[in-house]
This record gives structure tokens, sequence and C-alpha cells, in this order.
């Protein structure tokens, strides 16, 4: 098993920021909104 | 599933299948925090809904309860299918990063125990009818129920089917799959789980919760093992690493959940 398959452990404020980077990148938001638009 | 599934016999399946002690812990601590990250003002997301209340919220079914424990499957609109295509995609995405396994392993393993059920709140999930007390939770996932499809020692009959559904079989195929793909994350140590079949079938007929738990952890090379301890030395290490690997995993599972059409009817 390789230790290092995590992300290294950061700041909260960068671990912030990639999480949002990070589903920003997928679009989740558009998709959630265009869901719930579906299904409200 | 109960924390019995989601940490002890995931911890016991990832050291079983040659994975070493710091991972094997990572991984069943990620599956088992997964029901216990509640409150969206102190992690920025939350991947389980404690209050009854909130269920009824369209965007805590759809962001919390289908994304982390109502993975649809291939065949019913928005129902749960054990080990569905969808489910599976989310393992396979998260292979090669422990936390973000244990999330998703939380999700395939919520897939056997959740089969037959939605997210949405909808007919689909009416357990009772309206006059009988036991209707009362709003018809969310398997709200009306109670706990009884996660008990893995349970047997029960489902009142939308009257078919009987023995969760210690369901939970040793949810075992068997797990088993497997942490195998794979360990590159393939030798196929185990013909001895761990029986070892498992014996724990999970046993009723009662406590006696079932230290069943399972003295399956266990490392008898010590203990969720409590492990949270307190992982949570402050990993906090922020979970909140961005439960972030990936919502992205990853909107848009594998996109392509559904079908309506609630409620």
């Amino acid at each position: 098993m390789n230790e290092n398959n995590d992300f290294t452990q950061s700041t909260s404020e960068s671990a912030k920021q990639k999480a949002l980077d990070a589903i920003d990148k997928s679009n989740a938001y558009g998709i959630i909104k265009e869901i719930l638009d579906r299904h409200g | 599933m109960q924390k019995d599934f989601h940490f002890y016999v995931t911890y016991f399946l990832a050291t079983r299948a040659g994975i070493t002690e710091a991972p094997a812990q990572k991984i069943a601590w990620a599956c088992q925090f997964t029901d216990e990250l509640q409150d969206p003002d102190d992690y920025d997301i939350q991947t389980q809904s404690g209050l009854l209340g909130n269920w009824v919220d369209r965007q805590i079914q759809l962001t919390v309860l289908i994304a982390f424990h109502f993975i649809p499957g291939d065949n019913s609109g928005w129902v749960v299918e054990h080990n569905s295509s969808r489910v599976r995609k989310l393992v396979e995405l998260a292979t090669g990063n422990d936390i973000q396994l244990g999330i998703a392993l939380h999700t395939l393993q919520d897939s056997f125990s959740h089969e037959s059920f939605s997210g949405w709140h909808e007919d689909t999930n009416a357990c009772f009818p309206w006059y009988d007390i036991r209707g009362f939770p709003p018809s969310v996932g398997h709200a009306e129920m109670i706990v009884v499809p996660d008990i893995i020692s349970q047997t029960w009959t489902d009142p939308r089917t009257g078919k009987v559904r023995d969760n210690r079989i369901m939970a040793l195929e949810a075992a068997r799959v797990t088993y497997s793909y942490l195998q794979k994350f360990s590159n393939n140590e030798p196929d185990l789980w013909g001895g761990i079949e029986p070892e498992l079938s014996k724990a999970f007929s046993i009723s009662y919760y406590d006696d079932r738990k230290q069943a399972i952890i003295n399956l266990c090379q490392n008898t010590d093992i203990r969720y409590s301890k492990v949270h307190e030395n992982l949570l402050p290490k990993y906090r922020d690493v979970f909140v961005i690997a439960a972030k990936e995993h919502l992205g990853r599972a909107m848009l594998l959940c996109a392509n559904i059409g079908s309506k609630p009817k409620i």
C-alpha cells in the first residue's frame, strides 16, 4: 500500500479552496440545480 | 448499514485483503465517518442528515441521501439496486485514495441495505398506509422502516412486497463485493474469501449489536481496534482531506445521476 495515496495534510483554507475547485470542476452545482429544478 | 459493518467489517476485510494497518484504519474510518458528518456549518459539507425533519428538504435528499446513501440503480429510475453500475463507478473512481475509497465503499455497502428504496420523498418508499402510526415518518429512503434494513442480523418482511428480506445474506454479499474491491486496491492479494465467508456468516447471525461487533473484532488480528480511538486519532489529521474527498464524491455522484429523468410522485 502506498501511504502517500491521500492528499498531503493541508491548512483549512487551502483545503476548502481545493474542495471548491474540485466541485466547480465537476459542475456539480449546475447539475444539482438542474435536477432540483426538474424534481422540485 | 451500521457501524459494525461500515467500520469493523470494512477494517477486517481491508486487513484480510493485505492492506496494512494505517491505510486499513483510514479506509474504514472514512467509511463510517460518512454517517457522522452531519453539520454543514462545521465542515462546509454534510454526508448524513440525522434530523428526520431535514429529510423532506429536496436538496438534502439529493446532495446528502442520494449522493452518499441511496445511489440509484440501473433499471428503476432513482430506486437503489445493489452493486449497480453507478455505485461501482463511484468505487472505481475513488480507487487510489484511502479516504475517497472509504466514502465510496460506504455508498456501495448502503446499495445493498437500501435496495428498493430511493433517496427522494416519494410513494415508492411508503411502507404503511396513512392511518398506521408506523407510516408517520416521511416516505424518504427507509425512514418508515426505521433502522431495520440496516441491521445486518435482521430478517424482516418488506410491507410493500410481502417478501422476506434476510439481511444476513445481503450483508455477506456486501462484504464479498467490498472485499473484492479492497483486494484489487491492495494489488490483488490472494483471494481468501472462501475462509472469510463462514467467519463473517457466524458473526452476522448474532442478534445483539454489542456481541456481534465483538465477534467481528475477534476476527481481526488487531483485537484492540476501536472506532472511538481511530476517530480521535484520524479526525484532526484528515478532517480537511475527508471534506475534499466528500465533495469530489458528491460531484461524481451528481454527474452519474444527471441523466435520470423520472419524476417522483410526491
